[in-house]
């Protein structure tokens, strides 16, 4: 039970850690999938019709494309490997001794893909065309391949699915949301790499290319425009019941005017998404003369934001798990945290050096207790503070309040006996300056 | 497992694969990465220098070299650090399903100086960039660039023997935490093998770096160019080689005596061997270098250093394994449930990959002659 120490990250919480790191990598990495059928079905049609300048420009779009997706792009997912290893070791531990040999594939895939993106831009003009295609297509079969291993992994996180009873590893793999998100980002991905190729497109120098390419690179948002709508549904229909009903929860208190944070996620997503099409119809699509460079990396940081959105409501809605069902968002075990036999976290932590809590170190091992049962989604004062959120309460309130975690849906139990308890109360309290107690919280 | 050190328990899924086929694939995928690693960080350094000696140097042909090297080396390091990098996920992949109760541990105790490697490697190799495609352009400044990728190569090989050498000592973990209070902000300077160990892998990459500017001599036309490059690569080899062999003793007596025991008994043949191997391919080098050999000899000094490395990769691990062993771990203490279908797929995808990448350098040389003759 909570068997690694904890990242002490200040106010910035774990959350924005992982959060900043997964939206960057999330972002160019759907970009290095829809980015290589863009390159492949837009390469195929200049060759069918001999369209030069339409190659020239897909020879700089793959530059830029290169020298993105597999720096940084490849970097990100190292730094999402490494942040969650930080931040929630427990929660990648569970994911590496299931998927292992999962991983390993992906990794033989990203390998040969990474040789496939070199293979494809160092050949421009130095093979036939009909060779240059064809690695084109390679690039793009071999990095949708990866995808279709890593979703896997990815979709287990909030459905596991038969996975709880059996633990058997194709039972996780193709869990329930496998599908639906598989055809999810693949649409997305399209949309994407129909972004970035708007931003390049609109440095084109010459005025008929860039209007023609903007017009084209706006197309590629229309599949998502259409579809996305009936491919949510299909998602939602698979998500647990729980979460299905916190989703809706969320959309039903837009019309109610009761702004979560997952209702103001869903609304952001939703303007944000509306927002993008609007303004690649109205720009690249039908004006292009008009589209400057600038509105496209408006577009570009648009699509980032809805990507961070997105990110953050697949993170909430799993909420309070990190591997539904089964690891909880703080490392603990829910069949672990099921027993109250278990319950005390100086007993079994390893990582605090205080024995017992007495009057003089009661704060600090609160402190302690704290970092180790809520730092996972909480800070004292930064990203989701104890300071907004337990403002205005006392230390009794806040002491009961810690014996109902589990009450709000959205937290795992408080594994402290009494004593543990009543010191994480102590801490809290001294966060939102509640008054002292007058008796009974140090004994 | 020991009660009084603060050593996580195994994650309650147990290892999904046999132990000894997980550290075959972790020694092979790790002698990869090391043999790239050395490349790219010591040619990073070698191409530096020859930047350096182009500035300084009086003499038109040295100079002329020296561009001639560093040119050739920029075209080569952006690959040698996407290798590096692929061929590094793998290890760490194995590492942490057999050793992640160790490695997570002490991943969060210097996790702000951990997670730092992705910016310094995103800088590293977009500087490698600059550099390559900036060739001409900035002609005047582009030792920076070079420069530049060294340091943040060089600290991240510092940051991972902080990390390795942290993670195989849970008995100084407690202490750390309780004064860093988590912040993530830790060096393990305190350890005695931190210094050797680093240099150990530092002077590797000067040599192996070496190594490939002779490989490249060997396989140059130009004769000029051809011996200039085979002194140099050779030179850089065997002083490295030789400062390796002061750093290797720095560091055998710096290990603690329990683990130390290792080198005496169990692994005594293993280091012999490799160290015979350094010797053939120190004496073979030398003879490509400063003689007149055929390429045979050349590449036998080649195999020999790559088998004498592989041998210092398996006796890392034992000695990582007999650290750990000072605080009641052994690997015996691990659960395994092998999931045999999905490593047999792993293995299909690792042929039918291996294949798919064979096919496209294959095929795409054949297209790169046929256009060139047109």
């Amino acid at each position: 039970m909570l068997e690694f120490p904890v990242w002490n990250v200040g106010g910035v919480g774990h959350g924005w850690m992982i959060g900043i790191i997964a939206t960057l990598h999330v972002y160019v990495s759907h970009f290095a999938i829809g980015g290589g059928l863009f390159l492949a079905l837009t390469e195929h049609y200049a060759v069918k019709r001999n369209d030069l300048p339409v190659l020239e420009y897909l020879r700089g779009h793959s530059n830029f494309f290169m020298l993105l997706t597999t720096v940084f792009g490849a970097m990100g997912g190292v730094g999402i490997w490494f942040v969650v290893g930080n931040a929630n070791p427990s929660a990648i531990s569970s994911l590496i001794h299931n998927f292992m040999f999962f991983w390993a594939i992906e990794w033989v895939v990203f390998l040969v893909e990474i040789a496939f993106a070199f293979l494809y831009y160092y050949s421009w003009g130095k093979v036939s065309q009909k060779f240059h295609l064809q690695l084109a297509w390679w690039y793009f079969g071999i990095s949708a391949l990866s995808l279709v291993i890593i979703n896997g992994i990815l979709t287990f996180m909030l459905t596991p699915g038969k996975w709880i009873e059996t633990g058997n590893i194709w039972d996780a793999f193709f869990n329930p949301s496998y599908f639906p998100s598989l055809v999810l980002r693949m649409v997305i991905m399209a949309s994407i790499a129909g972004v970035f190729a708007i931003v390049t497109s609109s440095r084109i120098k010459v005025d008929e290319l860039r209007h023609r390419m903007l017009h084209y690179s706006a197309k590629w948002l229309i599949p998502s425009f259409f579809l996305m709508p009936f491919i949510m549904y299909w998602y939602f229909t698979t998500l647990p019941e729980n979460v299905a009903s916190l989703v809706q929860s969320g959309i039903d208190n837009i019309g109610a005017g009761n702004l979560s944070v997952l209702t103001r996620l869903l609304l952001l997503t939703m303007l944000l998404s509306v927002t993008i099409y609007v303004v690649s119809l109205i720009g690249p699509y039908f004006n292009p003369d008009k589209f400057s460079f600038g509105f496209s990396i408006l577009i570009l940081i648009l699509g980032l934001v809805v990507t961070g959105a997105t990110e953050s409501m697949r993170e909430m809605v799993r909420k309070p798990y990190v591997v539904y069902d089964y690891l909880y968002s703080n490392g603990v075990l829910k069949s672990v945290a099921a027993d109250s036999s278990n319950y005390g976290i100086m007993k079994h932590n390893k990582w605090i050096s205080e024995k017992e809590i007495t009057s003089t170190n009661q704060k600090v091992v609160g402190e302690k207790i704290f970092r180790i049962q809520c730092q996972s989604c909480h800070t004292a004062t930064g990203y989701r503070s104890m300071k907004d959120l337990a403002r205005g309460w006392n230390r009794e309130f806040i002491y009961n309040r810690l014996a109902s975690l589990t009450a709000t849906g959205l937290m795992p139990p408080f594994m402290g006996n009494d004593p543990e308890r009543r010191a994480v109360a102590e801490y809290i309290g001294d966060i939102v300056k509640a008054p002292p107690l007058v008796a009974e919280t140090t004994k | 497992m020991n009660e009084i050190l603060p050593i996580p328990s195994p994650d309650p899924i147990a290892v999904p694969g046999d132990i000894g086929l997980i550290l075959f694939l972790l020694y092979l995928t790790f002698f990869i990465h090391v043999v790239l690693m050395n490349v790219m960080l010591g040619g990073i350094f070698l191409t530096f220098v020859s930047e350096l000696v182009s500035r300084l140097t009086k003499d038109g042909a040295v100079r002329e070299n020296h561009i001639h090297l560093a040119e050739k080396m920029g075209h080569i390091l952006p690959f040698s650090v996407s290798l590096t990098v692929t061929f590094g996920i793998a290890p760490l992949l194995f590492v942490q399903s057999i050793y992640g109760q160790f490695f997570y541990t002490s991943s969060v105790l210097m996790a702000t100086i951990w997670l730092s490697v992705v910016l310094l490697i995103v800088i590293g190799y977009y500087s490698l960039y600059a550099y390559t495609r900036g060739f001409e352009k900035w002609a005047n400044r582009r030792y920076l660039f070079m420069g530049l990728s060294f340091v943040m190569f060089a600290t991240i090989a510092f940051i991972y023997t902080n990390n390795l050498t942290l993670m195989q000592t849970p008995q100084k973990w407690l202490e750390i935490y309780t004064r860093t209070n988590g912040s993530g902000w830790h060096w393990n300077m305190d350890e005695a093998t931190l210094i050797p160990r680093y240099l150990h892998f530092l002077f590797s990459s000067f040599a192996v770096a070496g190594l490939l500017v002779t490989i490249l001599g060997v396989r140059e036309a130009d004769v000029n160019r051809s011996g200039f490059m085979k002194k140099w690569g050779g030179l850089w080899f065997v002083v490295a080689t030789l400062a390796n062999v002061a750093v290797g003793f720095a560091f055998y007596f710096a290990i603690p005596e329990g683990p130390r025991a290792i080198f005496g008994g169990s692994e005594h043949l293993n280091f012999t061997i490799a160290h015979i191997m350094f010797f053939v391919g120190l004496v073979c080098i030398s003879l490509t270098a400063f003689g007149k050999v055929k390429p045979a000899v050349t590449w036998i000094g080649v195999v020999a250093t790559f088998v004498g490395i592989a041998e210092k990769i398996v006796a890392r691990d034992h000695l990582r394994q007999a650290y750990l062993k000072e605080v009641n771990w052994t690997l015996d203490g691990l659960k395994t449930n092998p999931q045999t279908d999905v490593i047999l797929l792993f293995f299909a995808f690792l042929i039918v990959g291996t294949g798919a990448m064979v096919w496209g350098i294959v095929k795409l040389r054949k297209e790169l002659k046929a256009h060139a003759t047109k």
